[in-house]
């Protein structure tokens, strides 16, 4: 895993190094101290997984040096670190696309378990905006199979419960039937089933019907 | 009045002195004439009589004289006859007053054997007949009222002239000491300045000299008093100055250094963690965890002082907006369930459909210092937050506790800066003393002050008021400008992947995303579905190699003709071989690499859908390769 860590304080990015390594081991941790060499380092450095950039950093107004750094690359998920919180800046912020907003005196857990949240495609924000944030608390774990059903799986259910066809469920869900059917495979999976009969008798089992 | 009492006493003093002159000369007129009259009565001589008696009243000024002979019978008269007095044979008085009229009257006696006269010689001294003398009194009249006259006449006029000379005097001895008697008032009234013009010699100089030299000294005292009053205000003026200014200075060094300051202690908790990992000595261990509480309660005590130096340093912008106040009692409730939970405490938030007006942020930090500062001091029981409606506009926060209360002699001093109640050992587990004093500043930035009432024992309730506004014109709990949503609402991406395993993951990750992914192993079976659905996609993303020899970029094409070659698309690929990089660079389309990672999806996708434009080509990372 690539990161880059840019703060102008070299203690801090001492001691954040440990907790990079324990998201990853073998995480190469690229470190720049200002933003121009932010953008120099992330030139330079191919596929980065993480941007861990300080706000306020010598170079540039923070809010604006992170609203630049999205746009020179987009791919790269950015994670602002202040020390701070102030409310309009982190608003800007994930206009521009930051997928979290860490506080420099969070603790080394928080900002562990906030950079693996947003590894796995989260948002993270401290504790006083994540109510507004919501939605992406179900997503602590990396992109893969599945062994429970997501809500959206549940709906799917639901609706086969009621002997509704794919299509139907489809348009009632407002999504294209492909999708569906990707969504009956993923639940015959996780039930261990393997066609709709016995789909539709787990979900009478488990008390699964619209309305 | 004395003058007129001397006057009259005298007037009637001399008035008595000329009754007794009348008096007298009609005595010795009297006496005189019988003597005279002895012998020329003795011989009947009544001619030589009445001249002698004509001249004596022409000369005495008599009003009538007559000479009787011993039996009462006139023998002489002269003058008015009427006015004598009926002799009896003996005559009582020898003077009497009757009105007007003297009477005088004396006996007349025979001559004297001494004379040469034979006749004489064998008779012996013997009565023989009487002298009346009548004195009219008009003239004493007159002299009296002449008398009363000149006395009235000189008594008035040394009145008038004591008059004029007491007036004389008095205006300009009453002027004097009018002035002098001003003078001293407005001393007394503190105009010192004041002196007494003219000064006059004498006594009365004297004393207005005296009054002037006293109004100087006191002038003088004052005026050395008024200069060292200054002086000394001009010191203290000084000092308060350097005091203030070091204190400006203070709070603005650490406001602006304030960032600097907390990264170290940042940094050193994190080290700090970091090496507690690698410690398997249980001695060494513990010691690391002795530094790291000691490195938050620092950060604690440090991130308090800098707040308040922000806030005495001018640095906290007020931004006063209207919103709901529901969501932010229910973070404060989420953020403080927890901590009142392990004190076994109960936390109760009162839900209300009130808006207020203020600064979301300072509010919000008010009302946490308030609640943390209620559960610390609470042992039992619970804390209960919530809003109450005022007067017209009014509504006042409220957290009550049923904790220790604050006694009576200490509540105007728990706002001061490290006062704390119960805590002389400073334990900081009690916290710093810092929260109410932050919570003071605060509120007065917003202009809403802090009440506290308290009963010692039973709880306190701490409250501050706000300025409420009216909830019709708020969103209801705004979804739009909810942040960290990825993608507006209804837009829909395309996916297109060989494998169903990556279909369905992708699907699960869109959907905690809320966007809505079409997908298929085909696309044409993708395009049938959108058509189906009347939808069309924000984004294309495609897997290269696609079934049956196909590539991601004939699917691309596919669907960029059905719906508009204007949407965005990505190619995803895992392979590395050198042609397939040359095919995909050659289509200019923007390229990801697999295993695709969610973070790095989100972060293109949130720029791509945001922009609604063409996801950026040969920019960042997907131009790498």
């Amino acid at each position: 895993m690539k990161i880059l860590l840019a703060d102008d304080h070299p203690l801090f990015r001492e001691g954040i190094k440990p907790v990079l390594r324990k998201l990853d081991t073998h995480a190469e941790i690229i470190e720049a101290r200002d933003y121009p060499s932010a953008f120099e380092a992330t030139h330079h450095a191919r596929e980065l997984d993480l941007a861990l950039i300080d706000l306020c950093m010598p170079g540039m107004p923070g809010v604006e040096g992170i609203i630049r750094y999205r746009a020179a690359f987009p791919a790269v998920p950015v994670v602002v670190v202040s020390a701070s919180e102030q409310l309009d800046d982190i608003l800007k912020l994930l206009g521009a696309g930051a997928l979290g907003y860490l506080c420099k005196s969070a603790s080394s857990e928080v900002i562990l378990g906030a950079l693996r949240l947003v590894l796995a495609g989260g948002v993270y924000l401290p504790p006083s905006l994540l109510e507004e944030a919501g939605g992406d608390e179900g997503l602590g774990k990396e992109l893969g199979r599945n062994t429970t059903l997501t809500q959206r799986q549940i709906q799917v259910l639901r609706q086969l419960a009621d002997g509704k066809t794919n299509k139907q469920i489809a348009t009632s869900l407002k999504v294209t039937e492909g999708t569906i059917k990707i969504h009956m495979a993923a639940i015959f999976r996780i039930l261990k089933v393997n066609n709709r009969t016995e789909a539709l008798l787990v979900a009478q089992k488990m008390g699964l019907h619209s309305s | 009045m004395g003058v007129i009492l001397a006057a009259g006493y005298f007037a009637h003093r001399s008035v008595q002195e000329t009754e007794q002159n009348l008096f007298r000369r009609g005595q010795d007129m009297t006496q005189r004439l019988a003597q005279a009259m002895s012998y020329e009565l003795f011989v009947g001589n009544t001619l030589y009589m009445k001249r002698l008696l004509d001249y004596e009243r022409t000369v005495q000024g008599a009003l009538s004289i007559g000479v009787a002979d011993g039996r009462g019978r006139w023998e002489a008269i002269s003058g008015d006859g009427g006015a004598l007095p009926v002799l009896g044979y003996k005559p009582e008085s020898r003077a009497r007053r009757e009105g007007h009229l003297w009477l005088f009257l004396e006996e007349v006696r025979s001559p004297t054997a001494d004379s040469d006269d034979p006749y004489l010689a064998t008779s012996p001294e013997q009565s023989i007949g009487w002298v009346a003398v009548v004195l009219d009194d008009t003239s004493l009249h007159q002299a009296r009222a002449e008398i009363v006259l000149a006395s009235a006449g000189i008594m008035s006029l040394l009145l008038v002239l004591a008059g004029g000379i007491a007036w004389r005097l008095s205006s300009r001895l009453g002027g004097r000491l009018r002035g002098l008697a001003q003078t001293v008032e407005r001393i007394a009234d503190g105009d010192l300045g004041a002196r007494v013009r003219e000064v006059a010699t004498g006594e009365l100089g004297v004393l207005e000299n005296g009054v002037n030299r006293m109004a100087q000294t006191l002038e003088e005292n004052r005026r050395d008093l008024e200069q060292r009053i200054r002086d000394a205000t001009a010191g203290l003026r000084q000092q308060t100055h350097a005091a203030e200014a070091a204190v400006l200075a203070k709070s603005k060094f650490l406001a602006a250094a304030s960032h600097d300051l907390r990264q170290p202690l940042h940094a050193m908790t994190l080290l700090i963690a970091a090496m507690k990992e690698r410690i398997s000595d249980v001695e060494a261990r513990r010691l690391a965890e002795h530094v790291e509480s000691s490195a938050e309660a620092m950060q604690n005590l440090l991130n308090a002082l800098l707040d308040l130096s922000r806030l005495d340093a001018g640095a906290v912008a007020v931004k006063p907006e209207c919103f709901r106040v529901s969501g932010l009692l229910r973070r404060l409730e989420h953020r403080f369930a927890p901590m009142a939970a392990e004190k076994g405490l109960h936390l109760r938030v009162v839900p209300t459909r009130m808006a207020v007006h203020s600064d979301p942020v300072l509010l919000e930090r008010i009302l946490g210092n308030l609640i943390a500062n209620a559960i610390r001091y609470t042992d039992r029981g619970g804390v209960v937050v919530g809003v109450r409606r005022g007067q017209a506009e009014a509504m006042r926060f409220e957290v009550w506790d049923s904790g220790r209360g604050v006694p009576e002699h200490f509540q105007k001093r728990i706002f001061e800066e490290y006062f704390q109640l119960d805590n002389p050992e400073r334990d900081r587990d009690k916290g710093l003393g810092l929260g109410l004093a932050i919570v003071e500043r605060l509120s007065g930035l917003l202009d809403c002050p802090v009440k506290m009432r308290s009963i010692p024992g039973r709880g306190s309730c701490f409250s501050i008021c706000a300025q409420r506004c009216a909830e019709d014109g708020l969103a209801q709990e705004t979804e739009a400008t909810q942040p960290g949503r990825l993608a507006p609402e209804n837009a829909m991406v395309a996916f297109i992947d060989d494998d169903e395993g990556i279909l369905e993951a992708m699907l699960e990750l869109f959907d905690s995303w809320q966007i809505d992914l079409a997908v298929g192993t085909e696309a044409e079976e993708v395009a049938a579905d959108l058509r189906d659905m009347r939808r069309e996609p924000a984004l294309i993303l495609c897997d290269y190699r696609l079934r049956e020899g196909r590539t991601g970029i004939d699917a691309i094409r596919l669907l960029r003709e059905q719906f508009g070659e204007h949407i965005p698309a990505m190619l995803i690929t895992g392979d590395t071989a050198p042609e397939t990089l040359k095919c995909i660079q050659e289509s200019g389309l923007p390229v990801l690499h697999k295993p695709l990672k969610p973070a790095k999806l989100r972060a293109i996708l949130s720029y791509t859908l945001a922009g609604e434009g063409q996801a950026p080509e040969g920019g960042g990372e997907a131009a790498a390769d």
